[in-house]
């Protein structure tokens, strides 16, 4: 079945293609069935590859038959792996909810939009499916630049040009230090496959400083897209002012797929060489630690609520870093679960939101709007259900505390209790604003079923984790994605030797902590302050949040400048706990 | 294999990062991420050159007799031209319209706080 893969990385790309080709001749509802079909298409696709690979294990497409053997390595491949094919099925998923959803929100959706989410959902799932460094870099571009594009589409305040392009240059750097780091990985080793590289990269002793920059530069770049604190200041500004549509893939796709992308990289390339001990794992759970604080203390100083969610997204994508460094099978079932779960909510999220604000014709924030949707009865379902998943209720967000042991363990029980109640009572202090209140007065429009249908799939996607079939084929994946010698052998061709699974995870009654402390932040926010002075907990004029504040100050130069810190600073943490 | 190539594309590396931290105007802080992106170019020509070598174009079966420098690094050097034209321009479009849109062509050194 692995031929089926470039046929769901070419589908979309095939179809946007032809989309710009026949939009001008064509009505706008033929544009639209079009582009709807291609993504259904493309997520049945990866549907289908996901499918064969839970059935009959990773496989390997040399594309031409240039199947490495014993000479060089010219050939690029595509390994298919449980891990992949799973984060490929969410990503198309997203996308194809994000296209559905796009009909209604504009008043006149051009077919250019589509054209570039097309080209964005068909490079995701490349970029899922790559095993070679330069292909992982040029998917990573293209998604990046049809991005770029969105974030400035049918926009027209200067602010949201300055966002887009604030977006664009800062993560335009943060692609230069991969291509860097990629660029010296194929220096020292000569090749481009990342199993060739994990192989051949041991026996270059003498290049130990540049193996430690090109991890740090690959680590700072994909950190930058994952949203990791301290490179996420670009995040909040192009959620604010970007169409819904780019917020839900940003939030609910590219996050976890850079995530996804850097554990698959560095597990791959560089971990032989550079075992999680030394550096990396470190690396990971302070930026992880970093995030979880500041998108929390940030996330509940914000009134705007497309800025809070993004805020949200920085807190929980920092909880999925910090599980994730303990380099476990059980721990990144745990984060795949809970970043997984919260990628779909916050989508869902998103889109209430987005219906709130186009039947009121009016900006949502917790000012303007108290009480704006109180006679959305479906639409404040919806925000409901997210922010159970946000203030982790359901059991996808609970399986974070699953994995791990002792400090590990506590670490993410302690971020996750932090998170949850700073995000998760932002949530419901925002759903108590605006879908309960009675101050504006709350008026109806046509309901808009195109928006209301993918925003309720994806608050209720979360609710499947319940099934015990789902954490069972995580936990395989996660296992999978770790044997690390397996994925080299099927990539290269080798003879597998099959691993023993893990544990399997049990849920921790202590993980309610994290509901319990949400509840409070929420009781706090709503029953015991004014109304709408509530927030002022938060913007209040202490020190610490003010120096936050300041950080994010919107200074393109200086987010570029932190890039370049992270950087120097995660070379330095490799290089000095070498042995 | 020298440090020279490396040094040099540290260096220009290193001038670009500079100039888009420091820059006043947006067409200059996009020139120079460029400028950043172009020694890129010169680390990949670098790793893919061979003393002595000539073009990679062979017209007989066994190349090995003939020594070419690596067509791969040149080829990736070429896709990076590509990728890095794609992000110029769409970076040239947004301060166009920021331009446009406001008369200024000053990167952004205030927050905004409007938005949804």
């Amino acid at each position: 079945m692995n031929e089926l893969a470039p046929i769901a990385v070419c589908v979309p790309l095939v179809g946007a293609a032809l989309l710009v080709a026949i939009f001008a001749r064509v009505s706008k509802i033929a544009v639209e069935i079009a582009a709807t079909l291609t993504g259904l298409a493309t997520l049945a696709l990866c549907c289908v590859i996901l499918a064969s690979v839970a059935a009959h294990g990773a496989s390997v497409l040399w594309f031409g038959g240039w199947h490495p053997g014993n000479t060089v390595g010219l050939g690029i491949a595509f390994v298919v792996d449980p891990a992949g094919a799973a984060v490929a099925a969410c990503v198309a998923f997203v996308v194809t909810g994000a296209i559905v959803f796009s009909r209604q929100y504009f008043d006149d959706v051009g077919a250019i939009f589509y054209v570039l989410l097309l080209a964005m959902l068909g490079a995701m799932v490349a970029f899922a499916y790559a095993a070679d460094a330069f292909d992982l870099f040029v998917f990573y571009e293209v998604f990046s630049v049809a991005a770029y594009a969105i974030s400035a589409y049918r926009v027209e305040r200067k602010s949201a040009y300055e966002g887009s392009l604030q977006f664009a240059l800062v993560n335009s750097v943060a692609g230069l230090f991969v291509l860097g780091g990629i660029i010296v990985l194929e220096g020292s080793t000569g090749e481009l496959n990342l199993a060739a590289i994990g192989r051949s990269l041991p026996a270059q002793h003498a290049s130990a400083p540049l193996v430690a920059f090109a991890f740090a530069a690959i680590a700072a770049g994909l950190f930058a897209r994952g949203a990791l604190a301290p490179l996420h200041f670009w995040f909040d500004e192009v959620h604010a002012n970007a169409p819904t549509p780019l917020c839900v893939v940003l939030s609910g796709a590219m996050v976890p797929l850079a995530l996804f992308g850097f554990v698959r990289l560095y597990l791959i390339a560089f971990s032989t060489v550079l075992p999680p001990a030394a550096g990396p794992a470190f690396v990971l759970c302070a930026a992880g630690v970093v995030s979880a604080v500041v998108g929390s203390l940030m996330c509940l100083r914000q009134l705007a609520l497309k800025r809070m969610l993004a805020f949200a997204t920085v807190a929980h994508a920092g909880v999925a870093a910090i599980s994730l460094s303990a380099f476990t099978a059980p721990a990144f079932a745990g984060a795949a679960l809970y970043l997984g779960g919260y990628a779909f909510a916050v989508a869902g999220l998103f889109m209430a939101v987005a219906v709130v604000r186009s039947v009121m014709k009016r900006n949502v924030d917790l000012f303007a709007s108290a009480g704006a949707g109180r006679r959305f009865y479906l639409t404040g379902t919806i925000f409901a259900l997210g922010t159970c998943e946000v203030a982790g209720v359901w059991p996808s967000a609970r399986a974070i505390v699953a994995g791990g042991s002792g400090a590990h363990a506590l670490l993410v029980l302690a971020s996750f209790v932090l998170v949850a109640g700073a995000t998760g009572g932002a949530c419901a202090r925002a759903f108590s604003t605006v879908f309960v209140l009675d101050r504006v007065r709350s008026k109806r429009g046509n309901v808009p079923w195109f928006m209301l249908v993918p925003a309720f799939a994806f608050v209720a996607i979360p609710l499947l984790a319940a099934a015990p079939a789902v954490p069972a084929f995580v936990e395989r994946a996660a296992n999978d994605l770790l044997d690390v010698e397996r994925y080299r052998a099927i990539s290269l061709g080798a003879a597998v030797v099959t691993r023993a699974p893990g544990i399997a995870p049990g849920g921790l009654p202590l993980a309610w902590l994290a509901t319990l402390s949400a509840a409070v932040v929420a009781y706090l926010c709503i029953a015991r302050a004014r109304p709408v002075r509530r927030f002022r907990v938060f913007a209040g004029r202490n020190a610490a949040m003010l120096v936050l504040a300041r950080v994010h100050d919107g200074d393109v130069g200086a987010y570029v400048a932190w890039l370049v810190g992270a950087a120097i600073a995660a070379t330095a943490s490799v290089l000095a706990s070498r042995p | 294999m020298t440090i020279v190539p490396y040094a040099v594309a540290a260096a220009v590396f290193a001038l670009g990062i500079y100039g888009t931290i420091a820059s006043r105007t947006l067409v200059y802080q996009i020139l120079c991420v460029s400028v950043a992106q172009s020694s890129t170019y010169i680390l990949l020509l670098s790793i893919g050159f061979r003393n002595g070598a000539g073009p990679p174009i062979f017209l007989s079966a066994p190349a090995s007799r003939v020594l070419g420098v690596d067509p791969v690094a040149q080829a990736l050097a070429l896709t990076d031209v590509v990728v890095s034209a794609a992000t110029t321009a769409l970076l040239l479009a947004l301060a166009l319209r920021v331009h446009e849109s406001g008369g200024s062509s000053e990167p952004a050194r205030q927050r905004s706080e409007s938005g949804e």
